[in-house]
């Protein structure tokens, strides 16, 4: 191992060390089951793993906090995103379903487009997907959602912020 | 926020631009204007090429070519964060409240080990109890009648008189001889070593198991039943024999024996793995399926262990 590595991997160590079971409590107290409060934490230390620097954290608990956050906020949204999808599927007959392997990949992709277009409201999110996946000419969109083209101008305009603030965050 | 211009006016024009493009409406004189605009500035095109980028990006998702309105549909499901903090905290008051009910009702002794821990009890009808690590029995006598709830881990009973073993799949009553139980995910395995045993389900439907049978089984139905290997008592003395089992049992068997957390990579969980491993020594036993497999196991501090396909 090379000693940069080696001084890396002491380090997460020691901070895994002191502050795991202090972030298992903490997140079990706010999931109230211990279980998903230990996939939280493992998640959370695997995060500051990837960081570029880790000598440079002077707060380990401060980070260990933001990042277990949202990734407990994205575990509940991927949860109502799957119940969701698995209620719209059994509205459908079975020989249409995808396979179950499809259908990991399809909740994967529905929790990415999700975060995208957060904060937007349900008709830019239409006028988006219609026109990024469908690929409907705005006359098309503007005739199924009963909207004016100007409208679906704007609409596209918010949902294009959306998405530029997602890759440069 | 997105109903706000952009701080960077130029990402605002590089908006504007592709709000047209994307119309369906886009002449020859369009783009031509749109190619000198990207050729105003290295930060202009560089904006410019982000966003498109970024949205074919999008346009290889799975979801491309499916119905959109199953897509759209699930995408307006409202944030339940906040209804699930509500929900479970008070389902862990209502947990506390039925525990503190139960345990007033039964009065039951609670027998349990710790990580890395095995024991041994006498129970006081002459019944031995052994416990693998992390289990938990609690067991109750009402009148003449002994009764185990198996609440975690696995266990080993030798039966002297008539006995019954609750488990949160079903419930399994012997008249003598010995059993073993474990939890096996969200089943059981039941593990008829020299007993008979009736296995009940929470329907009412009962089933026969006979001596020497391994049985899987959970709330509904027998899942897998094999005769018994002679290899499944082998934690008594402190080993783990496995023969053509996934590495996830394998993980499974010795996660209650290390402090921290065990991290299985899925990519990897799958492998085969046949061997004798001992449990007491875990590191040993990572070092050992890390020479046989293509997988990396990679430790800090002991406390954490993330095992992973080996690249290269």
């Amino acid at each position: 191992m090379d000693p940069n590595a080696f001084l890396k991997t002491r380090l997460i160590g020691q901070i895994f060390q002191q502050h795991y079971s202090w972030l298992c409590a903490r997140l079990s107290y706010r999931t109230g089951c211990s279980h998903s409060a230990e996939d939280i934490a493992a998640e959370t230390f695997l995060k500051v793993w990837m960081l570029p620097d880790p000598t440079a954290i002077r707060e380990p608990r401060a980070l260990l906090t933001t990042i277990a956050q949202r990734l407990m906020y994205e575990s509940w949204r991927r949860r109502d995103l799957e119940k969701a999808y698995l209620q719209i599927l059994r509205e459908v007959p079975e020989h249409v379903h995808p396979s179950p392997q499809e259908q990991l990949i399809l909740i994967e992709s529905l929790l990415a487009i999700d975060r995208l277009l957060d904060g937007l409201s349900g008709q830019a999110k239409a006028v988006f997907v219609h026109s990024q996946l469908d690929g409907m000419t705005y006359a098309q969109i503007s005739e199924r959602l009963g909207l004016s083209l100007g409208r679906i101008h704007q609409l596209m305009t918010q949902a294009l912020r959306a998405c530029y603030l997602g890759l440069t965050e | 926020m997105s109903k706000h211009p952009l701080n960077d006016p130029v990402a605002e024009e590089a908006i504007g631009w592709l709000v047209q493009i994307q119309s369906g409406e886009f002449s020859a004189a369009q783009q031509q204007a749109l190619d000198e605009w990207r050729g105003t500035s290295a930060h202009h095109s560089q904006v410019y090429e982000q966003l498109i980028a970024g949205l074919d990006q999008l346009k290889a998702s799975p979801w491309r070519g499916r119905p959109s309105a199953q897509l759209l549909r699930s995408l307006q499901q409202p944030n339940s964060r906040r209804a699930f903090l509500r929900t479970s905290l008070c389902a862990v008051g209502l947990a506390a409240g039925v525990g503190w009910v139960s345990r007033f009702e039964s009065a039951g002794q609670t027998y349990a080990t710790g990580t890395a821990e095995r024991r041994t009890w006498q129970l006081t009808d002459g019944s031995t109890l052994k416990l693998n690590a992390r289990s938990q029995v609690v067991s109750t006598l009402a009148g003449d009648h002994r009764s185990l709830e198996l609440q975690a881990g696995e266990m080993l009973v030798t039966v002297l008189r008539p006995l019954q073993v609750n488990t949160r799949a079903g419930r399994v009553t012997a008249t003598g001889g010995r059993l073993m139980l474990s939890e096996q995910g969200d089943a059981m395995r039941l593990v008829t070593l020299d007993a008979d045993a009736v296995l009940q389900f929470p329907s009412g439907a009962q089933q026969r198991v006979e001596m020497h049978q391994s049985t899987l089984f959970d709330h509904q139905r027998i899942l897998t039943q094999v005769p018994m290997a002679a290899t499944e008592t082998a934690w008594l003395d402190g080993w783990l024999v496995v023969r053509n089992q996934t590495l996830a049992t394998v993980v499974d068997a010795i996660r209650p024996y290390r402090n921290g957390i065990v991290r299985l990579d899925s990519s990897v969980a799958g492998l085969r793995v046949s061997g004798r491993f001992p449990l007491d020594d875990s590191r040993q036993t990572l070092e050992a399926l890390e020479q046989s497999l293509p997988i990396r196991v990679t430790q800090w501090g002991g406390m954490l262990v993330l095992i992973g396909a080996r690249v290269g």
